[in-house]
């Protein structure tokens, strides 16, 4: 059967994803927060409790509830997971213009467009599947150490957590095509990260920033309502990041 | 009819402090074998880059099949192959889903491109290292991986950049006679410094210098068009060669035809060979000097590169 190039791009990133090991890594990097997030919000109390008992210091700790183990898996994902995510991403374009083999691909009959497009859906696909195994283990083990959440604003939390992980990913993708080497685009990923992170001092725009979407995750995950802002936010970043991207790559000569 | 073609073509980078191409004019017949020669830095690769839509001229226009490469459609990129000058590939891949993954880019189907891949493999002597990684192959082994995706749609027309640079001296023979064998079927355009590769496959030669075509004939009319034949005297002793070049412009002979020292040979270039060969003998037989050898020799393509960029690059 004859596939058009965008599939055949496509199935190349999804086999490189798995022969290079980043699926696996990036999957049981995820998962290991899975799991580890529920038994840190469970034990950590109780660590505390028996680590200053021994000075004669006795500090009282409320008991952890499910929301605690949910806002630990929240701040695993969005920190030292969403880190290596990005470390995976950084390199998704810039390496093949270093090493020669995005010119190649790109004198055969497939588009530019098609070309950053397979590159990010399977980003973006990989990124998901690892992100709902971590979420499958976070909520077993919250439900089995806590009290199960509701499944419906467990898995809605969780888009929003994945949503901005997505946002980040879109963002390093966007620097790995328009840097000239996967350090440069991993520190203006990182530089970004930051600076969104400090908008939450600027009145109306901070309404917009994906960082809201952290805690507007626990929140939802236990019942709260959908904030549509940094829903919007996210959306016109990745729509921004993508199009610069598309028009860099347009631009750049092997 | 022509398969490739450039009018006024211009590539500077640097905002124009350096100019690639300055003006390029080519034309390459259908159906032949484009030897596409010059000097390191002359403009070749840029000019194949631009011809194959990865880089976009700063100003002229370039032809490829009929299409204005300008617009660089996949259309045009469909019937187009290319080898770079330092090709690089997925090192994951196995030789052969390398190749299958650059015909099932052209839109073959996958049986398809299974058997071209085969085809391929067999045609450039990578049957055994089909199904290792492309990471561990030698430069030699890249290379013929490197000609056989550049042919794996079969295309109407063939770029290659310097496609014997890594070879030893049997694989540059194959590849040698597998582009003579494309010879009508598909128009080649070959980049090369190797002169001897020109001389041995291509029917027409381009001559490149400073981003400018410098002189454009057929292999066989290149030499009579811009190097004239040249007598050639060998000496017995270099001080012979010496004298002789000293008395040949003494006499005035200089003038009716010029004289270069190279150890015991004189060359001799003039338009009358034979008036330059009759006062040549007259002066060694004056001069008593120890002639071992005299004759007329075609100027080869090395004259002809060496005269035409021989003193710029």
């Amino acid at each position: 059967m004859r596939r058009r190039p965008f599939f055949v791009l496509f199935g190349k990133e999804l086999r490189e994803q798995v022969r290079s090991y980043r699926l696996l890594i990036l999957g049981l990097v995820f998962v290991f927060f899975g799991l580890a997030s529920p038994l840190l919000a469970k034990f950590t109390p109780e660590i505390v409790k028996t680590m200053t008992a021994t000075e004669g210091v006795v500090i009282n700790l409320p008991e952890p509830t499910a929301a605690d183990a949910v806002a630990q898996f929240v701040k695993n994902v969005s920190q030292i997971a969403l880190f290596v995510l990005v470390f995976l991403t950084m390199g998704s374009v810039v390496a093949e213009k270093e090493r020669g083999t995005a010119a190649f691909v790109l004198v055969k009959p497939a588009s530019r467009e098609s070309f950053l497009a397979a590159k990010l859906l399977t980003l973006w696909l990989c990124g998901t599947g690892a992100f709902a195994l971590s979420a499958i283990c976070a909520y077993g083990y919250t439900a089995v150490l806590f009290t199960a959440p509701s499944v419906a604003s467990f898995v809605l939390g969780c888009a929003l957590l994945l949503l901005h992980v997505l946002t980040f990913v879109t963002t390093t993708f966007f620097f790995s095509t328009i840097a000239r080497s996967q350090v440069v685009a991993g520190v203006l990923s990182f530089l970004v990260w930051i600076l969104l992170a400090s908008l939450g001092s600027l009145g109306i725009v901070s309404e917009f920033q994906p960082g809201r979407l952290l805690s507007a995750s626990v929140e939802v995950a236990l019942g709260a309502p959908l904030p549509w802002e940094p829903l919007a936010g996210c959306a016109a970043i990745i729509v921004l990041s993508f199009s610069g991207a598309v028009a860099a790559f347009r631009r750049w000569e092997p | 009819m022509n398969a490739i073609r450039t009018s006024a073509l211009v590539k500077s980078y640097e905002r124009g402090k350096v100019l690639a191409l300055d003006g390029l004019d080519l034309a390459v017949p259908e159906g032949s074998v484009f030897g596409f020669l010059g000097p390191n830095g002359a403009g070749k690769t840029t000019a194949i880059k631009i011809l194959t839509g990865l880089v976009e001229p700063t100003s002229g226009d370039a032809w490829v099949a009929g299409e204005p490469v300008a617009e660089s459609s996949p259309r045009l990129r469909s019937q187009i192959g290319y080898l770079s000058q330092d090709p690089r590939f997925y090192s994951w891949m196995t030789g052969r889903e390398l190749l299958v993954f650059a015909a099932q880019l052209y839109g073959v189907d996958r049986a398809a491109a299974r058997r071209r891949a085969d085809e391929l493999l067999e045609l450039s002597g990578l049957v055994r290292a089909a199904t290792r990684r492309v990471g561990g192959y030698s430069g030699g082994m890249v290379q013929r991986l490197g000609i056989a995706q550049a042919v794996v749609s079969t295309p109407r027309i063939l770029f290659l950049d310097e496609p014997c640079a890594s070879l030893d001296p049997l694989g540059r023979r194959d590849v040698l006679e597998f582009i003579a064998r494309l010879r009508g079927k598909t128009t080649v355009l070959m980049s090369t410094h190797i002169l001897e590769d020109v001389e041995r496959v291509c029917d027409t030669v381009g001559i490149i210098d400073h981003g400018r075509m410098v002189a454009t004939a057929e292999t066989t009319e290149l030499g009579r068009r811009f190097a004239p034949p040249v007598v050639e005297l060998g000496f017995e002793t270099a001080e012979a060669a010496a004298a002789f070049a000293a008395a040949w412009t003494e006499t005035g002979s200089a003038t009716e035809a010029a004289a270069t020292v190279e150890g015991e040979i004189v060359q001799l270039r003039a338009l009358d060979l034979a008036q330059a060969r009759a006062s040549a003998l007259r002066l060694v037989a004056a001069r008593n000097l120890p002639l071992a050898r005299l004759e007329t020799r075609s100027a080869s393509l090395e004259d002809v590169f060496v005269r035409l960029v021989g003193g710029t690059s």
